[in-house]
């Protein structure tokens, strides 16, 4: 065939096709937009194959390029289901990890138990682990004859706070699963220096028997900030371990399946995070709420959390 | 195998798509000018919000953190994978499949910038990127992302006043562009270079009056669809 | 110059993918360019460091002030590899001589602070022109790709300032403390010990990042010389042209042998070719404008050496700067008691509007979730049963009476087929009309008896076994059952099916 009678033929799809790109989001409504791709592509090879013009085929070429990317586009409300994220896939990524989230517990855990109890026996242990001023700061934080409890926070100090927790908190969080590309090393560090320092300070503050001040501020927001940061350690183990045992797979490869299933664990611990936040700036620190009511929210509050991690199971044996 | 920072990927349908890969020096670049950007944006807010006390403060902090980790996520996201440095090194992240960048990649990409910080301002991401023929830092290689070049280079004018020549032969699609570029670049390539190249193509010039320089330009003419 | 050995694919690219070419250039042939540059650097340095033992920093100065030689061998070295010629190893040794020589004087003086300086050097180092061709030449190759020369320059000069911070920090990091040199001393600034790590780690950095500082601006030049000369149409002509002469045989060696001598000059192209003409004057104004650039250049050096006191001394005067300006914010800025009563008030509606948001969203979710919450499993509506299952109609009114009779009555009829479709289909229907199992029309027979083993009842999930096992060699590999097999199936069929739901 001429190519002259070539492009006669076919000069119309190719206009419908132009004109179905020149037009915003037409793409993705249109119902023929496959067929239009499969005709594009057989043009191509055909113009390739009988050697008609470069600027025929460049044409042809950049119409098929612009349709792939307008078909594989990012598409915000098909692809992210914020119900479904936070219903099924965080808890159900957690449960496929639960080895990743055993493991940054229990360095989490454990050191903080071991320094913990340590600091409570031994007086001057806590000195080995912070800094004299740090220490003195805390001991005024909570100090239950200071006047801070006494009186309730302004709103413009909790907003305040709100925002220092969500930098603060959220940053560490990624940082600690960022960490992970390190062979895992990165995270494991950040885990252990975490639960050493709330480790010591529970420890130290129970031996001064700042209970009171301590525990009811801590147990609500603890519920959603202790188990993030466990699980940012847990999907940052999760890269570390698809280096070190890649299995069937390249470790590139290996480390770009990690990544994207650690997709939906990131999210749930951003929003873990900024539930903490919240109640860490509004409902722990207020000092009008008796303490059996603090308690009594912060069980429910783990209990909680802890019924919709667990959830994962019912989603699915993987 | 040459050396060339074109990549290509095979799409649905037999297609070949074709990028070139950026590296390092466009790249420090286009973060030069996000990290500038970045911090006046962060100055300004901060500066705004000393009247508002505390209350100022705390939002100020909500917006360090989105710029902090989110600001190239929802440029790359919702922008053709463009930060503004970017757009002004006209460069582009996408999908290692030459695929628009998905948020969950962009995500994962800018999370681990931290890593690639270390030890340094950057030192790991420069190691990694001129380590692997793509460019890609960790962040890139975790999210199966890669940097490529969008500019479109400037086509010459297109040239009329002059007649086309069928080709004496059929030729391949390389060697028809290599004849449209004899012509369009005629102006600034001296006379006995273009002589030079045209005596390589004795084969397909025929000896009449014309110059074989003309001949291959006016056939150069007929594959710019001059006709 | 024999462009069909070229080791990188021609074609004219823009001045930055010509930077990415020189970087993949120089990361493919690391060692070697590394090598050739790093060598002779070091063994000046050595003595150098012996001479100024108490200074380090001055051997460390005049090792970095003679750069542009450093950057001559691996250039050398690279116009060889780019052809795929291999200089022997030692040849190379033999033109450090000459190749450091050619116009050394105002490559060290001001040539050496030029932004062009690895864009240029091959104009020196490989066509070897001096003075006034040299300007006409670097007339037609500055024509494009300044701006990236420039570019290249500094993002490598902040490389190794970042790369030498990096070492340096690392370096300090790794010291264990019974070793400690002490690098700084107690007005922070460095001791001896620091300058001489410094030192070291700064000319680490940069041997390790000229070959890449060099490569790109190489790739500039020759990107130009693309451009210029057409190299890659030459390329394409030369393939069309052997192609033709194969395919005709038609070989005119008369046309071919001149031809080939007179591209054979490596790098020796008269400037002519490709420059059109220029008279004196504009040559020496393009001088004037680089010397010109060159001045503005000087501030370089300055930077460089004076770092780490230049940071020091900032780190005093920003802050105070800052302090005074917030203070000043803080003092002019500040709304008095009215508005600030109005911010406080404010703040607490925001505070209690996040509040009611974060209830509302904690409603919500129990609203969401209160199946689960009930009871541990799923409050989901299960999904309607499928009615045709594997293309069998698993519907229970489409199923005769009795169905165990039904089967072997068409297995006695040589209908084998739809003895065993009937009895599969007949066990589904009951699965999922009495057990309420749910199989959806898209799972596969074996996701089936996953299925059915999942639930529990272990006879029937054996049963279940079996039948799928017989059922699928039958429809798809074509193979009958044994008859005692399909009549032990039948007979325990009714047994199984009447298993009390759970």
């Amino acid at each position: 065939m001429k190519q002259q009678s070539f492009e006669q033929q076919h000069q119309q799809t190719w206009e419908e096709i132009e004109r179905l790109l020149d037009k915003p989001n037409s793409v993705e409504n249109s119902s023929r937009c496959a067929e239009h791709y499969m005709h594009l592509c057989q043009h191509l090879a055909l113009s390739k194959q009988r050697l008609y013009d470069a600027a025929l085929i460049e044409r042809l070429n950049k119409l098929v390029m612009r349709l792939y990317r307008e078909i594989y586009r990012y598409r915000s409300e098909s692809r992210f289901n914020l119900y479904t994220l936070f219903a099924r896939e965080f808890p159900l990524s957690l449960y496929r990890h639960r080895y990743f989230v055993v493991v940054a517990l229990l360095v989490f855990a454990l050191p903080g138990l071991i320094s913990g109890l340590w600091i409570f026996f031994d007086e001057t242990a806590i000195y080995s682990v912070l800094d004299f001023t740090d220490v003195r700061q805390i001991e005024k934080m909570y100090d239950p004859a200071a006047s801070k409890f006494g009186r309730e926070r302004e709103s413009e100090t909790d907003i305040m706070m709100f925002g220092f927790y969500i930098q603060n908190n959220i940053s560490v969080a990624f940082r600690c699963f960022a960490a992970g590309l390190l062979l895992g090393i990165g995270s494991l560090l950040v885990l252990l220096f975490n639960g050493l320092h709330i480790g010591s300070v529970a420890g130290h503050l129970t031996r001064l028997d700042y209970v009171d001040t301590f525990y009811p501020f801590v147990v609500t927001h603890g519920a959603f900030e202790l188990t993030a940061i466990v699980f940012s350690g847990a999907a940052g183990l999760k890269l570390g371990y698809a280096i070190l045992n890649p299995g069937p797979y390249s470790r590139l490869n290996a480390l770009r399946l990690a990544g994207r299933e650690a997709i939906p664990m990131l999210y749930g611990i951003v929003l873990m995070l900024v539930i903490a936040a919240f109640i860490e700036a509004f409902w722990s620190s207020s000092a009008s709420l008796p303490i059996s009511v603090k308690y009594t929210v912060g069980g429910i509050c783990w209990f909680l959390v802890l019924l919709y991690c667990f959830s994962g199971k019912r989603f699915g044996p993987r | 195998m040459l050396l060339d920072t074109s990549y290509r990927v095979e799409i649905p349908g037999g297609i070949e798509l074709e990028a070139q890969v950026v590296g390092p020096v466009p790249r420090f670049l286009a973060f030069a000018i996000d990290f500038m950007i970045r911090g006046v944006m962060l100055l300004v807010a901060g500066i705004a919000s000393i009247p508002f006390g505390e209350l100022g403060t705390g939002f100020w902090l909500i917006f360090w953190f989105f710029i902090e980790w989110f600001y190239p996520v929802l440029f790359e996201v919702f922008w053709r994978g463009q930060t503004p440095g970017k757009k002004v090194l006209g460069i582009s992240v996408v999908q290692d499949d030459l695929t628009p960048i998905s948020f969950g990649a962009s995500l994962v990409r800018n999370l681990l910038r931290t890593v690639d910080f270390l030890p340094f301002f950057y030192l790991f991401g420069l190691i990694t990127m001129v380590s692997n023929e793509r460019f890609q830092r960790l962040g890139d290689l975790a999210a199966g992302t890669l940097v490529i070049s969008i500019r479109e280079t400037a086509k010459p004018a297109a040239v009329t006043d002059i007649s086309p020549l069928a080709p004496p032969t059929t030729l391949s699609r390389t060697e028809q562009t290599a004849l449209v570029d004899f012509l369009q670049r005629s102006q600034q390539l001296s006379r006995p270079r273009q002589e030079e190249l045209a005596s390589i193509l004795d084969e397909i010039t025929h000896s009449g009056s014309e110059t074989r320089v003309e001949q291959l330009h006016r056939i150069g003419a007929w594959f710019l669809g001059v006709r | 110059m024999d462009l069909d050995k070229l080791q990188f694919k021609a074609c004219v690219r823009s001045g930055w993918q010509a930077i990415d070419l020189g970087f993949l250039m120089a990361r493919s042939w690391w060692l070697p360019l590394f090598m050739v540059g790093a060598l002779p650097a070091t063994l000046l340095l050595i003595p150098l460091l012996l001479v100024f033992w108490e200074s380090p920093h001055w051997a460390g100065v005049i090792v970095w002030w003679l750069k542009p030689f450093w950057e001559r061998l691996p250039l050398y070295l690279a116009s060889r590899k780019i052809f795929s010629e291999a200089p022997p190893e030692w040849g190379i040794i033999q033109q450090v001589r000459s190749l450091y020589l050619k116009d050394w004087l105002p490559w060290l003086l001001w040539r050496r602070f030029s932004f062009n300086r690895a864009f240029d050097a091959p104009v020196t180092v490989l066509e070897e022109l001096k003075a006034k061709p040299r300007s006409q030449r670097l007339r037609v190759l500055h024509g494009k790709h300044t701006d990236m020369a420039l570019a290249n320059q500094l993002v490598c000069f902040c490389c190794e300032l970042i790369l030498a911070a990096g070492l340096f920090t690392c370096l300090l990091f790794f010291i264990p403390d019974s070793l400690d040199p002490g690098v700084y001393d107690s007005l922070e600034s460095l001791t001896l010990a620091g300058v001489w790590i410094y030192t070291l780690c700064y000319f680490s950095a940069m041997i390790l990042v000229m070959p890449f500082h060099s490569m790109a601006g190489f790739a500039l030049y020759l990107n130009r010389r693309i451009d210029l000369e057409a190299w890659d149409i030459e390329i394409t002509f030369r393939s069309l042209s052997q192609r033709k002469k194969q395919a005709g045989s038609r070989l005119i060696a008369s046309i071919l042998i001149p031809l080939m001598i007179s591209l054979s000059v490596i790098f020796q192209s008269t400037p002519t070719l490709a420059a059109t003409d220029h008279n004196n004057e504009s040559a020496r104004e393009l001088i004037s404008e680089v010397l010109k650039g060159e001045d503005f250049g000087r501030e370089e050096t300055v930077e460089k050496w004076r770092f780490i006191n230049w940071v020091e001394e900032n780190q005093d005067r920003i802050p105070e700067w800052l302090i005074d300006f917030i203070e000043w914010m803080e003092a002019n800025f500040k709304f008095d008691d009215a508005t600030e009563e109005t911010l406080q008030t404010t703040a607490f509606w925001l505070k209690v509007l996040l509040v009611v948001i974060f209830i509302c969203l904690l409603v919500y979710l129990f609203y969401r979730f209160r199946g689960p919450l009930k009871k541990l499993g799923s409050s989901r509506q299960p999904e309607a049963a499928p009615d045709i299952m594997f293309g069998l109609d698993v519907r229970p009114e489409s199923l005769p009476d009795d169905v165990p009779v039904q089967v072997m009555n068409l297995w006695q009829a040589e209908q084998p087929r739809e003895a065993l479709g009937l009895l599969y289909r007949a066990t589904l229907s009951r699965l999922i009309a009495q057990h309420a199992l749910r199989f959806k029309s898209s799972h596969t027979e074996s996701e089936c008896a996953a299925l059915v083993q999942a639930y529990g009842i272990q006879s029937l999930s054996y049963y279940f076994f079996q039948l799928t096992r017989i059922w699928r060699r039958l429809a798809y590999g074509h193979e009958l059952p044994q008859v005692n097999e399909l009549k032990a199936l039948c007979e325990s069929w009714s047994k199984e099916m009447a298993h009390d739901p759970q």
